[in-house]
């Protein structure tokens, strides 16, 4: 299969085919005839893509541009295990608690979730808020343990600002916002909140997206001390991080996508 | 206690004119942001308490500090953020002390039990929305 040469406008044959029948299937607007032919109308379209997509619009079908298609077939065509691995491995952490002030007490669980990041202070490894070791020590764990993520550099992020600002956009994550027209949240993807926060998708029924969060409120508490399962309105999410995968991952997600467009 | 008008970011109350009503065509949201929870602000009963000198929040990601100074004529309240691993981001905001209610053009507060919550219009950082209450619990 040819999908992964660079494509740029005056390109002909299967491969601009493939490319336009994915365009269709993620553009949810789009219709473009499937010609295989790169003219003016195919570039307009992928321009389109590359900027919903927060990548270098410039009309050109290259490594970039083809990880992004991947990451939006994710949702629109296949079904991806590797992906869902991330909320997987969160789920097991639900229920675990600090014992107040962010302090990690007799918990193992608490003490290998502040040990993600390398933040100590006043010597301590404890005694701040969580929510963002807790993310990347579930990253951490995905990239030991799926060959599809192997060569992403996990994250030891204790802000959250600095996750997303720093970690996510240095190791080519797609970002996108939550009302995209392309790209929707879906279990494995990781998402930042408009306050301070961040939490991984478990589901996304369409209306309501079910997380699951370090240092969240249980019910009823003012103060975040847990790990659990919330249910997060759409309003309340900033952006939403979907982690790269290898380009192994990439091609078996193109050609998997390929194959039921 | 009520509280209106003023200015930000410039500790020096100097300049402040305190007989200018302070005229909001901002629509207040009716969301407050609880910890890491967004609950309805019809949870909140305003309150006569009289204000504390320091309150705190946590989002999940952040610790925030309330610091609070009263004068016959103002409110000065130095408001931090901190990320873990991150610089504090500090604002100060002074408001005058009237009748007319506990805001200026950047800031509105609102006295409830145990606490206040805070809107800042312009909080100048990530991680501090725009569009949502803060409840700050009060420090004993």
């Amino acid at each position: 299969m040819a999908t992964k040469v660079t494509l740029r406008k005056g390109a002909k044959g299967a491969s601009v085919i493939e490319l336009q029948k994915l365009l269709n299937k993620v553009l949810k607007k789009s219709s473009m005839k499937i010609d295989g032919d790169f003219g003016e109308n195919t570039k307009k379209i992928v321009i389109q893509f590359q900027k919903d997509a927060n990548i270098v619009a410039d009309g050109i079908v290259g490594k970039g541009t083809w990880a992004a298609l991947a990451q939006a077939t994710l949702s629109a065509v296949t079904v991806p295990a590797s992906h869902y691995l991330l909320s997987d491995i969160a789920a097991r952490y639900i229920g675990i608690k600090e014992t107040g002030d962010n302090r990690i007490g007799s918990s193992e669980e608490m003490r290998e979730i502040f040990e993600a990041d390398d933040l100590v202070v006043n010597g301590e490894t404890d005694g701040y808020p969580w929510c963002a070791a807790f993310v990347s020590l579930c990253v951490q764990k995905l990239c030991s343990s799926s060959i599809l993520y192997g060569d992403l550099i996990p994250p030891r992020q204790p802000s959250v600002s600095r996750f997303l600002n720093n970690w996510a956009k240095t190791n080519n994550c797609l970002i996108f916002k939550p009302d995209s027209e392309i790209f929707t949240m879906m279990k494995g993807d990781i998402v930042v909140f408009t306050f301070s926060h961040i939490g991984i998708v478990e589901s996304n029924n369409g209306t309501s997206i079910t997380t699951i969060e370090g240092n969240t409120n249980d019910a009823g508490s003012r103060e975040g001390t847990i790990v659990a399962r919330k249910q997060r309105s759409r309003s309340i999410i900033k952006s939403v991080i979907r982690l790269p995968m290898t380009k192994m991952g990439t091609d078996i997600q193109l050609n998997d996508s390929i194959r039921y467009c | 206690m009520n509280i209106t008008s003023g200015c930000t970011a410039n500790p020096v109350a100097v300049g402040i004119d305190c007989s200018k009503n302070v005229t909001s065509d901002l629509s207040m949201p009716d969301l407050v942001l609880v910890g890491t929870d967004v609950v309805d602000i019809e949870s909140f009963n305003k309150s006569k308490e009289q204000l504390s000198k320091s309150y705190s929040a946590e989002t999940g990601g952040a610790a925030l500090e309330l610091s609070l100074v009263l004068t016959s004529e103002y409110l000065t309240i130095i408001r931090s953020f901190n990320e873990p691993g991150q610089a504090v981001n500090t604002k100060t905001y002074i408001i005058c002390n009237s009748e007319e209610g506990l805001s200026s053009d950047e800031l509105y507060i609102r006295v409830v039990n145990n606490g206040v919550l805070m809107l800042e219009t312009e909080p100048g950082v990530d991680g501090i929305p725009d569009d949502l209450w803060i409840l700050y619990d009060k420090q004993n």
